[in-house]
């Protein structure tokens, strides 16, 4: 696994991709932060919410090239045929990006820095706010992962991943919508109004209780919640799982 | 030879059936590898869920903790100890009306919703938060507020806390304090601290002890609404009912203060008579009038004949600031007036927002069983101006100097009467509170003030400080404008062009290989 990790941790910096990654999510991360220091009022807890809208662009981006570049120069065959546990490679590959997001992030540490030095605060809101952004990108990496092992095309590797990402993001709207309509039909059959609201807010509270972001918000008001970040490593694993059955399958159906 | 000829057809079929063994042996592998991955999977995800709804929604509360500097989002030992003083039956509801929103971050929500959650956890059934959508669900509009007093159907967004059939709304907005300076030069509201435990402790408390005092505002004087002012009232344990103006017009027994909010006709003469009385047997009065356009004419003789027996006269004119650091918007008539030293406790803020007001004076010939003080006072540049037939102000005194808008006058008695008057109506007016919020410096002084008057209610008031918020704010010496540039040069320009040309230069190495 290590030698894993090492291999494809380097390969970022040997193709564009960790360049290009890291420069879109420092300037946008500047952004976010020269705009709040020019009001006087710098909250990193915001910048670190505003930056999870990023994953939706910065994971398709890490994770497309994870398995079908590999695939794409033949070299995918050498984990079937090589002795090594098939949960390693994923494991491995999970931890690369995992690191480039973290040194993407230390743009972030030196913003907390200036923070500090310009008599800010760096309060329990913000290391919840960056405990759960590395939560969050363990799941959406996972995510992106599995998208790259079912397609053979870096492109829709990306795509999937994209849309993967954008569907759990917009959970809750989903939730809602699919609420609305649900009650809209029960309008329509002649069911009770009460009926049909316990209905619309079950359906919405069931598709939104998997919205990952609903339930880590509250950790940059500096209230940590175990239970959510339960939520994102367990489904985390649940999707490095399912991307290693995958390949197991793959190697066990190679002719 | 038979023999011979017969063993090479028995090893083809030999091979034949092992084939066909090994095949079958390896689509039985297949199929049971198949079985092995697809139930492992939906054995996993199966626990997960599990374990993820068992962890939320039994575990969920007790596996949260505040690390927040000021413990913003829990309530405090105070509130603690009214829930648990609270009957075991005791059932109070609060309504959000409006639905619980899927992320409150950096929104007006963000410090009461976790906040609120909080009392329910810690109140053993005593309180029970609930989010409605009045349009999903208009039926909760009746059920909570069945004379339709407080008109719920137009507080979309607020709370409503409801006890034994008794209501209090609060708009979410007054559970902030608000930086006054940026909201007067900028219009932007920044809260500057957290008042939502004080806010909703309060209320709850004003609804199951029940009012301690009870305020008339007088009705009938072409007067505008008070609804802000008596909503700032029952959260101070103060009843607020109407007082209509008639001919026979008494101030009831069970008065404890009586209002004139923003008259724009003179009060009668019985009134005249019956508010001095009032106040000759220890009664409190608050005053508030302005020289707005509804009132341009009027020079309230009445009222200033009941005002300079105590000793105050309400000028027939208006204000003019001519300080620009007082002045507000450049405006003559939209301004500050500083708290006298006298009055100073009443509030943290040392100005106060003026509008459209008169300017108050002493009578030349004192009474003295009247003591009169000044509260807010303008600028030394003021001067006194009247509306011209253009309605636009024309100046009638030329000599710059201080002049009072908010004065006391107390009948010297064992049980002293007493009576505040504002020339503006910034302190009592719905126009106003509906701009600036029940949490505006304002409305504090007048708080102030009330409590000064009413002080049975302070026993009934858990003080509960206002949790700062500005934590945020950067050093104004450190981050200056130059550090700004510096910041943006380096962050969104020279880092993203390094890291930009990395990757060019990545590529162009790669591609040449």
């Amino acid at each position: 696994m290590q030698a894993i990790f090492k291999r494809e941790f380097l390969s970022y910096f040997r193709t564009p991709v960790g360049y290009v990654a890291m420069a879109i999510f420092t300037f946008i991360s500047g952004f976010i932060f020269y705009t709040q220091f020019a009001s006087g009022y710098v909250s990193i807890s915001q910048e670190i919410i505003t930056l999870r809208a990023l994953f939706i662009v910065i994971v398709p981006i890490i994770t497309m090239s994870m398995f079908a570049e590999d695939r794409r120069r033949g070299t995918e065959i050498l984990y079937y045929t090589s002795p090594i546990e098939m949960f390693s490679v994923v494991a491995g590959k999970f931890l690369a990006a995992m690191a480039l997001y973290f040194v993407m992030f230390i743009n972030v540490f030196i913003h907390m820095i200036v923070v500090k030095a310009c008599g800010g605060t760096v309060d329990a809101g913000v290391i919840g706010s960056i405990l759960v952004f590395f939560f969050l990108a363990a799941l959406f990496i996972s995510i992106g992962l599995l998208a790259s092992v079912l397609t053979d095309n870096m492109i829709i590797s990306a795509i999937v991943a994209f849309l993967f990402i954008l569907v759990t993001q917009l959970l809750s709207v989903i939730g809602n919508y699919c609420g609305t309509a649900v009650s809209t039909i029960m309008s329509y059959m002649g069911i009770a109004a009460s009926t049909r609201t316990a209905a619309n807010n079950a359906v919405s509270g069931f598709i939104g209780w998997f919205d990952p972001f609903t339930k880590t918000e509250d950790f940059s008001l500096g209230l940590f919640s175990v239970s959510a970040l339960v939520f994102c490593i367990s489904f985390a694993l649940f999707f490095l799982y399912l991307s290693f059955r995958i390949l197991e399958k793959k190697r066990w159906s190679q002719k | 030879m038979s023999t011979n000829e017969k063993t090479p057809v028995k090893n083809v079929s030999k091979v034949s059936k092992n084939a066909t063994s090994n095949k079958k042996h390896k689509n039985e592998r297949a199929h049971q590898l198949k079985i092995y991955a697809v139930g492992s999977v939906l054995i996993l995800l199966a626990i997960i869920l599990l374990a993820n709804v068992l962890l939320d929604k039994v575990l969920g509360n007790a596996l949260t903790f505040d690390f927040s500097v000021q413990n913003s989002n829990v309530i405090s030992d105070a509130s603690v100890q009214f829930l648990d003083s609270l009957p075991q039956d005791a059932k109070i509801r609060i309504v959000g009306l409006f639905e619980r929103p899927s992320s409150f971050y950096e929104t007006k929500y963000q410090y009461i919703v976790p906040l609120l959650d909080d009392y329910q956890k810690k109140s053993n059934g005593k309180v029970t938060v609930e989010y409605v959508d009045i349009t999903k669900n208009p039926g909760i509009i009746q059920q909570l507020d069945p004379t339709n007093s407080y008109n719920l159907k137009t507080l979309t967004g607020w709370y409503v806390v409801s006890y034994n059939g008794k209501l209090d709304v609060i708009d979410p907005v007054s559970c902030y304090t608000i930086d006054t300076d940026m909201l007067n030069e900028t219009n932007s509201f920044i809260a500057t601290g957290i008042n939502t435990e004080y806010t909703f402790t309060n209320s709850m408390m004003s609804l199951v002890k029940g009012f301690t005092n009870k305020a008339y505002f007088v009705t009938g004087l072409k007067e505008n609404g008070s609804t802000q002012f008596k909503r700032l009232l029952n959260g101070m344990g103060v009843e607020a009912v109407d007082l209509a103006v008639s001919s026979g017009f008494k101030v009831p027994a069970d008065c404890n203060l009586l209002i004139l909010n923003g008259p724009n006709s003179d009060i009668t003469e019985a009134m005249y008579s019956e508010i001095k009385a009032y106040v000759e047997k220890g009664g409190k009065v608050i005053i508030s009038v302005d020289y707005s356009a509804d009132n341009v004419n009027e020079a309230f003789p009445n009222l200033n004949r009941l005002l300079n027996d105590m000793n105050i006269i309400v000028e027939h004119s208006m204000v003019s600031e001519n300080d620009p650091s007082y002045m507000l918007n450049s405006k003559i008539n939209d301004s500050q007036a500083d708290v006298t030293d006298m009055f100073s406790e009443f509030s943290s803020e040392k100005k106060m927002h003026i509008t459209l007001a008169r300017p108050l004076s002493l009578t030349a010939a004192l009474n003295s069983n009247y003591t009169t003080d000044a509260v807010l006072v303008t600028s030394k540049s003021a001067t006194k101006s009247v509306a011209d037939e253009n309605n636009q102000a024309k100046q009638i005194d030329s000599n710059p100097g201080k002049i009072n808008v908010a004065m006391r006058t107390a009948y010297n008695t064992d049980k002293p009467g007493e009576v505040y008057v504002f020339s503006t109506v910034n302190f009592t007016s719905d126009v106003y509170y509906e701009q600036f919020t029940l949490s505006d410096r304002n409305a504090d002084f007048m708080k102030s003030c009330v409590r000064s008057m009413l002080p049975t209610s302070a026993q009934y008031n858990i003080n509960i400080p206002v949790k700062r918020l500005d934590g945020n704010r950067l050093n104004d010496n450190k981050a200056t404008t130059s550090a700004g540039t510096t910041v943006m040069i380096v962050f969104m320009i020279v880092l993203p062009v390094i890291l930009s040309s990395m990757a060019v230069i990545v590529y162009n190495k790669r591609k040449n290989l």
